[in-house]
């Protein structure tokens, strides 16, 4: 009986593709393993590696179509932002093949609705499995939060061709990496309140990174969020004929534009005691 | 809780359904998916998802975790249905019986119930000689 058991296992679950060259390659490694953890945590011993590439791209047009319809469901709504709202719609949306409880009541609320509450169930059921390694915050949200630190460590020098590579080339390339969402990242963390778009789910860990002690990281970041180009002062010095005319349309500034006392110059006396005339009168 | 309350009063079950949403949400913040936050707000965002609420993002992930969670299941379920079916060959039966291995089979009869129609190609041949016979290919 256990000799029959030598064979190598059919598929154990298989490493996941090589190298993660781009972004989405990375992405999908990380999703791969999440899928391969929820599998696991089901039951199944080990898994073909095909099958499981399949789930895991169904799983990423999963969360796709999610944050597509309620997206969707937001701008129609005029906001631009999503809201339990929206996600409910779409989440029943995506179970309506299935079917969930309540689906057939046409004037249920969203409060009370199926999809949720069997989320709900699944939450308080189901064993908590957290993803195999933690995550460095904002791998994905705040890429240029990265150049901040590049920039920090290797030099002011990297700057412009870090920046033209990574950046998208319509930002010009004085601008520093990010430093609206950085900045309003830690007023916001100062505050303890909501701030807007990606900045506020990285609170928690931001300051869970912040006691692990990568205080040189964050220092990085802070010089990244600086000007990192030095730039010469500029004077502007207005019009050299409006500081020649300057003593005599001295009186005529006040009343014209500067426009005006350049261009009249040569005629200045006549207006000044025009004016002046007029001012006596 | 929720389902209890059912059978009163309107307002008093919609305050009800509020008051268990709200424990629900509260719930999340607790809560860590096995889908990362990190990558489902990169999803999301690539498809113009906004949201600065960490428990709406891990309403997602909770959601996807879940639907993957039930396709496996039904996976699994097709798996054991499937081992049982073949009791015949008696090798067989010990050697799966231990492991149950996800495969495109009953991965794809799975999905076909939640309305993914999954095709998959038989084997591919790595090498043009790789489906005759050993003989022949050895000559």
């Amino acid at each position: 009986m256990k000799s029959k058991r030598n064979r190598p296992p059919p598929a154990l679950p298989p490493p996941p593709p090589s190298t993660a060259s781009s972004e989405s390659d990375y992405a999908f490694t990380l999703t791969y393993t999440a899928v391969a953890q929820i599998c696991s945590s089901t039951g199944f011993t080990a898994s073909e590696s095909p099958a499981l590439r399949i789930l895991t791209e169904i799983a990423t047009r999963y969360l796709r179509s999610i944050a597509k319809s309620a997206a969707e469901s937001a701008n129609s709504a005029n906001r631009t932002e999503s809201n339990l709202t929206d996600i409910t719609f779409s989440v029943e949306a995506l179970c309506s093949v299935t079917g969930f409880p309540g689906a057939s009541e046409v004037t249920g609320s969203f409060l009370n609705s199926g999809a949720v509450t069997e989320l709900a169930k699944f939450t308080e059921h189901s064993e908590e499995i957290p993803f195999a390694k933690p995550l460095p915050r904002k791998i994905f949200s705040i890429g240029s939060e990265k150049s901040g630190k590049v920039l920090g460590n290797v030099g002011s020098n990297s700057n412009s061709e870090y920046i033209g590579g990574e950046r998208k080339k319509h930002i010009p390339k004085w601008l520093p990496a990010m430093p609206v969402i950085a900045k309003e990242e830690e007023k916001g963390r100062e505050k303890g309140k909501e701030i807007w778009g990606f900045c506020g789910k990285a609170k928690e860990i931001e300051i869970q990174r912040e006691k692990k002690g990568e205080e040189n990281n964050d220092r990085g970041e802070r010089k990244g969020i600086e000007l990192a180009l030095k730039r010469e002062k500029v004077r502007f010095k207005i019009g050299s004929a409006g500081g020649s005319g300057g003593l005599l349309g001295g009186g005529v500034c006040r009343r014209g534009g500067i426009g005006k006392r350049v261009l009249c110059e040569n005629w200045s006396f006549d207006d000044k005691n025009h004016h002046q005339n007029i001012g006596t009168k | 809780m929720n389902q209890s309350n059912q059978g009163q009063q309107t307002s008093e079950g919609r305050h009800e359904d509020d008051a268990a949403l709200a424990d629900f949400l509260a719930s999340l913040v607790d809560y860590t998916p096995t889908i990362p936050d990190e990558l489902v707000e990169h999803y999301l965002g690539k498809s113009g998802f906004q949201c600065p609420d960490v428990r709406l993002i891990r309403l997602v992930a909770v959601a996807t975790q879940k639907f993957i969670a039930d396709v496996a299941t039904d996976a699994l379920q097709h798996c054991k249905a499937r081992q049982s079916a073949v009791v015949k060959d008696k090798r067989d039966k010990q050697q799966k019986d231990k492991r149950l291995i996800l495969t495109m089979d009953d991965l794809s009869k799975s999905l076909r119930e939640y309305g993914v129609n999954v095709k998959h190609q038989e084997y591919f041949a790595d090498s043009p000689s790789a489906g005759l016979d050993p003989a022949s290919r050895e000559e």
